[in-house]
């Protein structure tokens, strides 16, 4: 598992952000997403599960069924051991692709 | 209807996982101040298409491909059972192709691969030697046969196997009916080596199968024991005259053991007995005639390569008291019943040719299914497109087809493994019985040949279903999804796909039958034409001389008194002797003509027979030059010698052969002088030589028959040649068959592939014909409004009907035409089956295409009519 690289900025590295600070139903993922992005997803909602499921198959996310707070029977997810591991590095990874970029993008012409 | 376990309770919770998402989302935006029409509206619109996340959900779960296939599996047979006909036919039509394929592959592994009926086959090899060189050597039986003193010395020597000893032959027995008993002669070792055990007493002692001659002493066979000697306990210690000498029962065997040959024995002797079942003990005291065959069991500690490095020196070691100038190759092969190095080698050619043609008759077959699965597709483009606009990938549509093809596949071959088992046995029951008679071939199917038929219909089905899979998936969907009438162009031709699969049908069918026609042709022609000799009222007697001990002078006094007196019988028009079974057996040897300085000319290989007085008056063959033999040259065994036109010119051209010599052996002694030409006559054995043919005075009367020609009334003349044979010797048994059996029993092999190629050629026609009414019925299906439109306009039916024809015919052919030239090719590959009738036969070729055309034509004509018949305005508002 874990074959599938997880590129910066996708669906599913917001999903992993997102579970890490507990578990969550696909919706509450919705919102968390909205949350921490600071804004509406770009992308039609649906597009979600299909996301969830991938990651899922690569054991990166665990379910379970619970009740909502609204009393009603949700699917819960949570981040596994495996998740955490590869959010940190796709957070480093991000993080030093940002610093290049960065970097990158501010150089002057008498640097160079 | 058939789940994966899985399957419902993961639709059901992915089903409840987006109805909570969605009900969610609208309690959130009423609680915004949406009303509820408002809130479900636009969380629907938020969500997007649900039945298309559904289907990206079912792609990324765990195990989808497992559950996809269940799936595919489920749909694919749903979608067949609601078209029976279509799946009926592609079935059946695979089934055909298989079973045709499977059914040479079981005669053939049967034959030459399959392990031996004996306990742990897999550490049974068989040991063959051939000799090349100088010095004199005779074999009995095949040229891999070793004789008694070489066979001892390898069997003592050897360390890296154990040999046995095995040969055959036919005894008479004062016990049971027809008295004749099929023997198997052994070493000692050689039933404990096949795992035979003793159901009563003992098996050979090593000391029996030690000396020549020295212990008449016999096992049964269980199946002997059983119907012969009414499965008595106290049969061991039992005599039984085998071959006029007493042997006495020591052991019956049990009931699984039925000896390591093709044919099942009777009964077992110690090989040194063999002297009993040929007196004078030619065989077995003679280190230069092979006659035994070699069974080995390799020893544990032993490899293949280590058995033929040893056995290749022992056998080399072996002849180098009696034939030193020769060199002996040595094979080791697994244990089967023929696969000697020369069959293996002269079998493989035939064997690619059936091949060959069963491969075709699958690959029609193929064409036909792939053809009905293309037209069923494109009727079935609608659905596809509906599938596709909902989110199904088209690599699971791909999957789809293939699936629906693995079904049709995995059907048609189960059913062409069952039908292969008729198909072999029909094949075997179709040699005559005295080629292959108490054969123990086991046609069962064992994990290799079902293997072998599930890797063929799986590759098959891949094929068939992969081309119109391919080309439907590739095709643009979207106007199907347009659409409302059900015509589409398939990337803007017309179907081409479907005329190209038709015109491979009819070519491949054309070949299978040009063939099938030119072997007919052939085996007609083997009947009429000119033999050079009778082919026609002969009878041919033979006797069990040998077996009842006689001497060569008293077997020659026995047959020459027999001829003399049923020379004199009314209806008789000619009696001989000779020792060749006419155009069944033939004898074969080297000579060399001497020069009028007396220096002898190179050896060339000659075909050989000995014959009596009257040979040439008696089977009609023409006298050219010089004079027959007389009943002189009998009796003083004269050495003179008769030679066919075809000897005469190739070592005379012109000149006289009469007066010249010949010289047949290798003897100061064996040198013959040519006293008379006679015609050249023809031999009709499918594995026959051109060979010129020299004709000696009979001197071995032991195997010698009587040849009586007669004037079509055989009832008198069979109860006078019996009451004679009975006067002269009462134990004498006198077999007696007409020559047109001998004609029969040597043209077996071409009638075999006569009617196999016709049968398969039928087999294709069928197919390909089923092909194409599909392919027309599909074509007026899909413009049945234009031909109402024609028709409705005042169009001339007869006009539209040859349009049709003429656009269903169009492929045919082409497919033909292809198919002749094909066929003209392929005919080249038969050229020694045909008896003289050309590969390129304008009859055969000219009446078998018209005869597909005529199929063809009539295949197409039915749907053709029946589009007819619409009613226009039917046609017009089926739109």
């Amino acid at each position: 598992m874990g074959d599938e690289p997880l590129l910066p900025g996708t669906l599913e590295m917001l999903i992993l952000k997102a579970v890490s600070l507990g578990p969550l139903h696909g919706y509450g993922i919705l919102l968390r997403i909205e949350q921490i992005s600071g804004g509406a997803l770009a992308i039609e909602q649906g597009a979600l599960y299909p996301a969830l499921y991938r990651l899922q198959r690569q054991r990166l996310v665990a379910t379970e069924w619970g009740t909502s707070e609204a009393n009603r029977r949700a699917k819960y997810y949570r981040l596994t051991t495996a998740g955490r591991k590869r959010l940190r590095e796709e957070t480093e990874w991000w993080e030093r692709l940002v610093a290049a970029m960065g970097a990158a993008l501010r150089a002057t012409p008498e640097e160079l | 209807m058939w789940r994966p376990f899985s399957r419902s309770r993961f639709e059901r919770e992915l089903d409840q996982e987006l109805a909570f998402h969605l009900q969610s989302r609208i309690d959130d935006h009423v609680r915004r101040g949406s009303t509820r029409e408002e809130a479900e509206r636009r969380a629907r619109l938020e969500f997007g298409g649900v039945d298309k996340y559904k289907e990206q959900v079912r792609d990324a779960r765990p195990f989808a491909l497992l559950d996809d296939l269940a799936r595919d599996l489920t749909y694919a047979w749903r979608s067949l059972r609601r078209t029976p006909v279509f799946a009926s036919t592609a079935i059946l039509a695979i089934a055909l192709g298989v079973a045709v394929n499977a059914g040479l592959v079981t005669l053939v592994y049967a034959l030459v691969l399959r392990p031996l009926p004996v306990k742990d086959p897999e550490t049974i090899r068989n040991v063959f030697m051939s000799t090349r060189g100088g010095g004199s050597r005779g074999t009995y039986g095949t040229p891999y046969f070793v004789s008694f003193a070489e066979f001892v010395f390898m069997r003592a020597q050897s360390r890296t196997a154990d040999l046995a000893a095995v040969a055959e032959a036919s005894l008479s027995c004062s016990c049971g009916a027809g008295g004749q008993l099929r023997a198997q002669l052994v070493s000692d070792n050689l039933l404990p080596l096949i795992g035979a055990r003793p159901v009563l007493g003992r098996f050979f002692t090593a000391g029996e199968t030690s000396r020549p001659g020295s212990a008449p002493v016999l096992v049964l066979s269980w199946a002997t024991w059983q119907q012969q000697f009414g499965a008595a306990p106290d049969v061991v210690g039992r005599i039984v005259n085998l071959n006029r000498t007493p042997f006495s029962i020591v052991g019956v065997a049990d009931a699984g053991t039925t000896g390591p040959l093709i044919t099942k024995p009777d009964v077992w002797l110690p090989y040194t007995m063999q002297a009993i079942t040929r007196p004078g003990g030619m065989l077995i005291d003679n280190p230069t005639f092979g006659w035994i065959q070699i069974i080995a069991r390799r020893r544990p500690a032993a490899s293949d390569s280590a058995m033929r490095a040893e056995l290749s020196v022992l056998g080399q070691q072996s002849l180098l008291p009696h034939n030193p100038e020769r060199t002996a190759t040595v094979t080791v092969a697994p244990g089967a019943f023929l696969n000697y190095p020369m069959i293996m080698q002269n079998g493989a050619p035939v064997m690619a040719i059936a091949f060959l043609a069963v491969s075709l008759v699958l690959l029609i077959a193929c064409a036909n299914v792939a053809n009905m699965l293309l037209a069923r597709g494109l009727g079935r483009r609608r659905e596809m497109a509906i599938r596709v606009s909902i989110g199904a990938g088209r690599a699971r549509l791909f999957r789809q087809f293939l699936t629906e093809s693995a079904v049709i596949g995995a059907l048609g071959g189960g059913l062409g493994l069952m039908l292969s088992q008729g198909a072999a046995r029909l094949v075997i029951y179709a040699v005559p019985a005295t080629m292959i008679g108490g054969h123990q071939l086991d046609l069962s199917p064992d994990w290799r040949i079902v293997a072998y038929t599930v890797a063929v219909s799986m590759a098959t089905s891949l094929f068939f279903g992969s081309v119109p899979a391919l080309r439907l998936i590739r095709s643009d969907l979207t106007p199907a999804l347009k659409a409302e009438h059900r015509t589409w162009p398939l990337s803007g031709r017309r179907v081409p796909l479907q005329s190209t699969l038709v015109a491979a049908q009819t070519a491949i069918t054309l070949v299978l039958l040009v063939n099938g026609g030119l072997l007919v042709r052939g085996l007609d022609h083997a009947l009429r034409m000119d033999h050079g000799q009778s082919v026609r009222n002969v009878l041919i007697a033979s006797f069990n001389l040998q077996q009842e001990q006689y001497s060569g002078e008293r077997a020659s006094r026995f047959l020459t008194e027999l001829r003399d007196a049923i020379a004199q019988t009314a209806g008789v028009a000619g009696a001989t002797l000779t020792v060749n079974d006419p155009f069944v057996s033939s004898c074969g040897m080297r000579a060399w003509t001497i020069g009028a300085d007396g220096q002898a000319s190179e050896p060339f290989e000659i075909a050989c027979d000995q014959v009596g007085a009257d040979f040439f008056t008696t089977m009609h063959v023409t006298l050219l030059r010089g004079r027959d033999f007389t009943a002189d040259d009998m009796r003083r065994a004269k050495r003179v010698a008769v030679v066919d036109e075809r000897f005469a010119r190739a070592r005379f051209e012109d000149a006289d052969p009469v007066g010249r010599l010949v010289r047949l052996g290798t003897r100061p002694e064996d040198v013959h002088e040519i006293v008379g030409v006679v015609a050249t006559t023809t031999e009709l054995a499918v594995d026959r030589r051109m060979r010129p043919k020299v004709y000696m005075p009979i001197s071995g009367f032991r195997e010698g028959r009587l040849l009586i020609a007669h004037d079509g009334r055989t009832e008198a003349l069979v109860g006078a040649l019996r009451a004679r044979v009975a006067e002269a010797d009462p134990n004498l048994m006198v077999s007696i068959k007409s020559i047109e059996q001998n004609v029969r029993l040597a043209l077996a092999p071409l009638r075999i592939a006569a009617a196999a190629a016709a049968a398969l050629g039928l087999i294709g026609l069928a197919l390909a014909c089923t092909g194409l009414y599909g392919v027309v019925a599909f074509t007026i299906s899909r413009r049945q409004r234009e031909i109402g439109i024609r028709i409705a306009l005042g169009a001339d039916r007869a006009r539209v009907l040859r349009m049709i024809l003429g656009e269903g015919l169009r492929p045919v052919a082409a497919g033909g035409i292809i198919g002749l030239l094909l066929a003209a090719a392929t005919g080249q590959l038969i050229r020694a089956l045909l008896y003289g009738v050309s590969p390129i036969d304008p009859i055969t070729f000219a009446s078998t295409a018209a005869g597909l055309l005529g199929a063809a034509t009539l295949a197409a004509i039915g749907p053709a009519l029946s589009a007819l018949r619409l009613d226009p305005m039917i046609a017009l508002r089926d739109e």
